[in-house]
């Protein structure tokens, strides 16, 4: 496992995830299954991201190719269920076969789309014609869509049919022979149904109807009586014949479903395949659209092994300011392995730089392309997140405790290599032992091979050998200019610079407290408490 | 003149409705079916769900199988299709589900009886209709289940064939005044004024409470149901007012207390007569406070069957109750299927 549940949540990974759009059933199943690459599997890495960045570029210059691709695979069901019936000596419904019989179609939509796209598409993403299944399911080679159980077949289906039409025929011609009879004789006309009714009152009609020799009594009320035709003895016969035919056909139907089945289920294993490899293809086109939507590039596996991104953004809090009109600022960021800080003004984006480095990473290992100019890094056994708000109410801790139990575990596994990133290291303590215990967790982590980044506002935890970034902040602001209607946003600039040597920590609280309206009461006598400090 | 004839080919799209359960909708169904077939009219055949009627537990169905002729069109679920029933060539299986499967599309490729079904919601049926339309139906006939009257929107079908009976009620008088009601009701007349039909028609879609003045110039009213909120709709109502349109449906309460609060030379306007729900009492009381109804589209009754026999065990005389029915409805014409005509 790449992070744990909580790391997961607190870079909202799945969030990124569900912008993932694959469009088949089979594409979908492989989303949710999803799993990152762990180092080792460089060589796999690579061939992935290059597919996706090849099929990102395919989709821009080919468009309509995919666009019709999409819509096919769009109408793919998921008949899983049935095909593995089929391979269990099961026997399958009309329905089903009629569903099959429609994803053979789009099969072939599907692989002649395929095979317009300008690139060697590997060979496990491309699907198989299946023309053997369309042949079957359309006997007649009518082409049409639908289902049936079509006569041919079984010869002996189609015997049974034809004889039992020729039957009932028999039947209908004698009916008609009679009702004509019948009519011509009583002068009264019979219904559709082979039905004649009569009221009671009319005894003459009744008495005529009563002792004709073709009808019978079929239902007698207070007020009506119902004649219907009576059966001579051909009639009588056809519809013996027609019932035993029938019986014949519902068996032989039911051997030919069987058949067909059994035809389907030894070659099921083929069309199990081809699903797998269009949930494959799917995905990787999902992986493609979000790409470009994103405008994300191809990562590089880093020589050095160190981390390198050029203009990251965070895409969802990219997404958040977009709504609202605004600009992402993109940060750039270079890790050795070791300890990072960064410092710098309050709501520079400290936390948001830190999370996009999570999640850069993260979508690296997942084999995604990368939202940045550029990215730089390699593989890590594991990404672990200590962010801010979260508090372990189910297991009674405080914010501290819940941040060293967690970081614990940081600790332990920061032996493997990976990706460890602490937001305000030790805030929920006293300033006094949370610089102590601060500066003890930087120099054990410094000599590790894993990549630790921590903000923070503590001075002086800046020790040989620790990174320092800070956000640029405040820095250019003249601040005669401002009034209360200024927004900080506005005004922050929340690049990271790396300083080198020993450099106090920004003094921007307070001017962010003035732009926020703090009363001028209260920021003079800060000022004046501080200036007090410094003298002593 | 035969029942079909006054069906086909004026109405493409008709569905049988039963004023009750065994007012002989089934029975209707069958005699036009057969009557269709003997003309040669190709046949698409639906119904208006299952939900709601009592299921037979030992068959496993809860309607009759109906007979019908090779390259019927029908509608059906996936688990109504049976070995020991007509041949079916199955044409599409849609994405609508019942708890009997998904809506299959299917056509007969034999004479014999199959079941017929469809999807829940106006809406999907009016798209089977069309869709069956589409496989060669030249006539629609649409099943309307037990009290599902819905069918006969106009939204869903051409025409309606209203099917009642003694099962109605024990009296014959009742029967019939029962039965002059709904077709009364369902004569509503459209609006007349067609540039407030259609604005009606927006506001109806919209799904709000609407009106519209004498210069047909219209507001929306801030409240989305039309239910219970007859007195704050009359303050909204000045001389100037011309109808009031209901999205919802007319019932008695609202109504009242509508027209109790405002009076006017106003009419009040609903989608079309199913969303009228007023009995005929009511109606006359309201009618004397001054009400007059109007819908955006009427409901066309082709014809009227009757059924003189309730399972019950009682029973009308036939040539009484056919005689009295068509002298209480002259406009519509009405027939006994069961005594053959």
């Amino acid at each position: 496992m790449l992070f744990e549940e909580r790391t997961g949540k607190i870079l909202e990974f799945e969030r990124v995830l569900a912008e993932l759009h694959p469009v088949t059933p089979f594409g979908q199943k492989y989303r949710n299954e999803m799993t990152p690459f762990l180092p080792g599997q460089e060589e796999e890495l690579l061939e992935e991201l290059r597919r996706v960045d090849r099929v990102r570029e395919l989709v821009e210059n080919q468009r309509s190719v995919f666009v019709e691709l999409r819509t096919a695979m769009r109408q793919l069901k998921d008949i899983r269920r049935s095909v593995e019936r089929s391979m269990e000596g099961l026997s399958l419904t009309p329905v089903e076969f009629f569903e099959l019989k429609n994803m053979a179609a789009l099969f072939r939509t599907i692989v002649a789309c395929i095979d317009q796209i300008h690139w060697k598409v590997p060979e496990d993403l491309r699907s198989k014609p299946m023309q053997w299944l369309e042949e079957l399911l359309d006997p007649e080679k009518s082409g049409l869509k639908t289902f049936y159980v079509y006569d041919c077949y079984s010869e002996v289906l189609a015997c049974v049919r034809n004889e039992k039409g020729k039957v009932e025929k028999t039947l209908e011609l004698e009916r008609k022979k009679i009702i004509k009879e019948i009519e011509e004789e009583t002068g009264l006309s019979v219904r559709a149904n082979g039905e004649i009714t009569v009221s009671r009152s009319n005894g003459e009609s009744l008495q005529l109807l009563k002792n004709h020799p073709l009808l019978v009594l079929s239902n007698e009320t207070y007020i009506n009586s119902t004649f219907k035709v009576k059966p001579n003895d051909t009639m009588l016969e056809c519809t013996e014949q027609i019932e035993c035919l029938k019986g014949d056909e519902a068996v032989e139907e039911s051997a030919v479903l069987e058949e067909l089945s059994k035809k389907t289920g030894e070659r099921g294993a083929e069309i199990l395949w081809n699903m797998d490899a269009i949930g494959r293809l799917d995905l990787l086109i999902a992986k493609a659209y979000h790409a470009n939507t994103n405008k994300s590039v191809l990562p590089w596996l880093s020589p050095s092994g160190s981390i390198r991104i050029t203009n990251g953004r965070h895409l969802l809090v990219e997404a958040g300011l977009r709504k609202k009109g605004k600009d992402y600022t993109s940060v750039s960021v270079s890790l050795n392995e070791g300890v990072a800080l960064i410092t710098g003004a309050n709501m520079g984006g400290k936390t948001v730089s830190l999370k996009m480095i999570g999640l850069l990473q993260g979508m690296f290992q997942y084999g995604l392309l990368i939202p940045a100019d550029d990215m730089e890094t390699r593989l890590l056994r594991f990404i672990y997140v200590s962010a801010g708000d979260e508090q372990n109410i189910d297991q009674g801790l405080s914010t501290f405790g819940a941040e060293i139990k967690s970081i614990n575990e940081a600790l332990k596994k920061s032996v493997q290599g990976g990706l460890i990133l602490v937001d305000e290291l030790a805030r929920g303590t006293n300033p006094h032992e949370g610089y102590a215990i601060s500066a003890a967790i930087i120099e054990f982590l410094k000599k590790k091979p894993s990549f630790t980044v921590i903000t923070t506002h503590f001075d002086g935890l800046v020790t040989e050998g620790v990174k320092h970034l800070q956000v640029k902040g405040l820095r250019n602001l003249d601040y005669t200019k401002l009034d209360n209607t200024s927004q900080i946003s506005d005004f922050m600039d929340y690049n990271l610079i790396e300083i080198q040597g020993e450099v106090g920590i920004p003094r921007d609280a307070l001017n962010i407290s003035k732009i926020m309206g703090m009363p001028d009461e209260i920021i003079s006598h800060a000022e004046w408490i501080l200036a007090r400090g410094e003298v002593e | 003149m035969k029942l079909v004839d006054l069906i086909f080919p004026q109405n493409r799209i008709v569905s049988i409705v039963g004023t009750s359960k065994n007012a002989g909708k089934t029975v209707t169904l069958n005699e036009i079916i057969s009557q269709a077939d003997e003309k040669g009219i190709a046949l698409g055949l639906i119904s208006t769900g299952r939900d709601g009627e009592r299921r037979d537990v030992l068959t496993e169905t809860d309607k009759p199988p109906i007979y019908v002729k090779r390259g019927t069109i029908l509608t059906t679920v996936e688990n109504a299709i049976k070995d020991d029933h007509a041949g079916i060539e199955i044409l599409q299986v849609t994405n609508y589900n019942t708890p009997m499967g998904r809506v299959v599309l299917a056509k007969a490729r034999e004479d014999g009886y199959v079941e017929i079904s469809g999807p829940h919601s106006s809406a999907s049926i009016r798209q089977m209709c069309v869709e069956m339309q589409r496989l060669g139906a030249d006539l629609v006939l649409v099943d309307g289940s037990l009290d599902r009257r819905a069918s006969a929107a106009p939204y869903i079908s051409e025409g309606t064939v209203l099917a009642t009976g003694a099962a109605m009620a024990r009296n014959m008088g009742t029967v019939i005044d029962k039965t002059v009601h709904i077709v009364e009701t369902y004569g509503i007349e459209p609006v007349e004024d067609l540039e407030a039909r259609e604005l009606a028609r927006d506001i109806i879609e919209m799904g709000r409470v609407g009106i519209i003045d004498k210069d047909d110039s219209y507001r929306y009213l801030d409240m989305t149901t039309s239910l219970l909120s007859g007195r704050e709709m009359a303050e909204e109502i000045d001389e100037n007012t011309a109808y009031v349109v209901l999205s919802g449906s007319a019932t008695a309460e609202t109504l009242r207390s509508l027209l109790t609060s405002a009076r006017g030379d106003y009419k009040i306007v609903v989608r079309d007569p199913t969303r009228i729900f007023i009995s005929s009492r009511d109606l006359l009381i309201l009618q004397r406070l001054g009400l007059k109804l109007r819908t955006v589209d009427s409901i066309n009754i082709i014809s009227i069957t009757v059924n003189p026999y309730s399972p019950e065990g009682y029973y009308f005389d036939p040539e009484e109750f056919l005689k009295k029915m068509r002298q209480a409805i002259p406009q519509v014409p009405v027939f006994d299927v069961m005594q053959g005509g």
